[in-house]
């Protein structure tokens, strides 16, 4: 065979060879994926500039449906995003608080506490919270790390390549079409308006006693799980080892008689973090001095609606920048323009959600997806003023 | 034998190819401008905005002029030699992937990149290999010999680049390798582009020669 021959045939293989994994990345990343809110969010951390952020919050819903980064970034000044997903893990949140130090080494990151808290280890190991996560994670040596050390052998390969696991996906279309146009939506615009914010439309319905009321004089302690103890204490040691700094939050809540035992565990948390110098803010046993009406700012018992998370986001973004002493950086011309959009974007969902709370009371998702993005153009832009 | 078309075509390809590293250099340097520029305050902003701008456009114009030059010398190599027209194919999927990369981010960006990286070598692979079938044609070994030893150096270069670019992904940037490892695949590319540039040369010596020979 001729020279010319043989680089021909090669080059033909080696491109048969490209197309087949390039279509398997387009396939696995657009097409055949489970994608949700915690996709679009965990997808839209990895796409600002590296170290453009001031602040990053780490947690599961309690704090991507209770802080407004676009609200702190145009009372406070700071930029911020929320690195969180549905009932993260222990583990996603050390994963979540390394890939922060990977990519962006801000000047504060804040850690929701609510991974901690359950009294038991059935959240660490449920599949379907693991995988919320971690599937969405880009494949970097901390998801290695955490697969090499948590993830059993023949599991493996499903985390490195989703693709073995959400194959079959293929059959659920037409309906994941939103949510597959949103994420090609958000990597052709580059950056995501409301920066992992998500909520719902809805005002509480419950018959529960709320015991919030009763929280700011509870000092009464309920030792943590033994691993999830662990796994704070590992995290800690983290903290430390990168001279992190560190702050630890635990959100409001509709607490009742069920889940009095979690404030008691949030205080246990509290005091072991101090102890490790850290500061921990129990906003949730303040709820109510801070103003958050139980009947009015919770749309259910573990998650507040845009009216509570307004008030707490400017409740916590005024500590951290007067009492943490979080400082914001200088933006560049263009990302000013996308926090700009930030701040229009958060500004109108709110006013659509108090819209449609006002015309009923029928929970709906609102998120950062084509279907609520087309919607929030109908609305005001304009500050939101606080009563 | 003498190819003109190639010959045509080839001498195109050359000048595109000094365009090219000229844009590429170009670009370099306005990036070095903006790090280098102290804090931009009053006049000196316009000053240092209005360099970058200026420099910057002059290497868009020079990719431009490349790209089209590219473009019609291959289109008029592939008379004298059937290969040049898959490189064409490849010049256009490059150009398709730096208009996405305009426009896209994300996973879509890294698709976009990684195949413009393959099309890049994928048209030099063809370039060499049309210019090694001319030179066998007209008997001149010297040129296929550099022709095997130049595709081996642009194939080791561009592959290092291409490998470089998955690796820098995935390492974690505290330890501040990853942008050494991005100066090192730039610059592999662009040692790629000056043994690409040498042997496009050679070719246009050989081929003009035999422009010549019938001539006399």
């Amino acid at each position: 065979m001729k020279f010319q021959d043989k680089i021909t045939r090669t080059v033909k293989v080696a491109i048969f060879l490209l197309s087949v994994m390039a279509s398997c990345l387009v396939l696995q990343h657009y097409f055949l994926r489970n994608v949700d809110h915690n996709s679009l969010r965990v997808e839209g951390f990895y796409q600002e500039p590296r170290d453009s952020l001031d602040a990053v919050f780490i947690g599961a819903s309690d704090i991507y449906s209770s802080f407004m980064p676009g609200r702190a970034y145009e009372q406070y000044g700071f930029t911020s995003y929320l690195l969180a997903s549905e009932a993260i893990t222990s583990e996603g949140i050390k994963t979540a608080v390394k890939e922060v130090v990977r990519t962006q080494h801000p000047g504060m990151v804040v850690i929701e506490a609510n991974a901690f808290l359950y009294g038991d280890n059935d959240n660490d190991s449920n599949q379907a919270h693991i995988h919320k996560f971690f599937d969405n994670l880009p494949l970097s040596v901390n998801k290695l790390d955490f697969i090499t050390h948590n993830v059993p052998v023949d599991e493996r390969w499903e985390y490195v390549f989703p693709l073995i696991k959400y194959h079959s996906l293929w059959t659920e279309y037409p309906d994941r079409i939103n949510m597959m146009a949103s994420n090609l939506s958000l990597d052709v615009r580059g950056y995501n308006y409301l920066k992992g914010y998500r909520t719902t439309a809805q005002i509480i319905k419950t018959d529960s006693p709320c015991l919030n009321s009763k929280l700011s004089e509870e000092n009464g302690e309920l030792a943590l799980n033994p691993n999830l103890e662990a796994q704070l204490n590992d995290l800690l040691d983290y903290c430390d080892q990168q001279h992190l700094k560190v702050v630890f939050v635990r959100a409001p809540h509709y607490v009742t008689k069920e889940t009095y035992n979690r404030v008691k565990r949030s205080n246990r948390m509290a005091r072991l973090c101090n102890e490790r110098g850290y500061h921990y803010y129990t906003v949730e046993n303040d709820a109510e001095h801070i103003g958050i009406d139980p009947k009015h700012d919770f749309y259910d018992r573990d998650h507040m609606n845009v009216y509570g998370a307004l008030k707490f986001t400017d409740y916590l973004a005024e500590k951290l920048m007067h009492r943490e002493g979080l400082k914001a950086d200088a933006l560049k011309e263009d990302l000013t323009e996308n926090w700009q959009d930030a701040v229009t974007a958060t500004n109108q969902l709110y006013r659509y959600c108090d819209d449609l709370m006002s015309k009923s009371n029928e929970a709906r998702g609102a998120q950062e997806d084509v279907v609520t993005l087309a919607t929030l153009g109908e609305y005001s832009g304009a500050t939101i003023k606080t009563k | 034998m003498i190819f003109p078309n190639a010959y045509t075509g080839v001498k195109k390809l050359f000048a595109s190819q000094i365009l090219h590293i000229l844009s590429t250099v170009f670009f370099f340097v306005s990036a070095v401008w903006l790090a280098a520029s102290p804090e931009p305050e009053g006049d000196a902003f316009e000053y240092v905005v209005w360099i970058t701008i200026g420099i910057s456009v002059a290497g868009v114009v020079m990719g431009v002029i490349a790209f089209l030059l590219q473009l019609v010398g291959l289109n008029q190599a592939r008379r004298d030699e059937r290969l040049f027209k898959k490189a064409m194919y490849f010049v256009i999927v490059c150009a398709a992937c730096t208009i996405a990369l305009l426009f896209g981010n994300g996973m879509f960006s890294r698709i976009a990149s990684g195949v413009d990286e393959i099309s890049t070598l994928l048209i030099y692979v063809y370039i060499f290999i049309s210019v090694f079938n001319l030179a066998e044609q007209l008997g001149n070994t010297s040129v296929q010999k550099r022709g095997k030893l130049a595709l081996l150096f642009v194939t080791v270069l561009f592959g290092a680049a291409f490998l470089i670019n998955i690796f820098v992904a995935f390492i974690p940037e505290q330890v501040d390798i990853a942008e050494n490892l991005s100066v090192i695949s730039t610059i592999c590319e662009f040692i790629g582009y000056i043994v690409a540039l040498l042997y496009i040369g050679t070719a246009r010596r050989m081929l003009a020669k035999a422009q010549r020979g019938v001539l006399s």
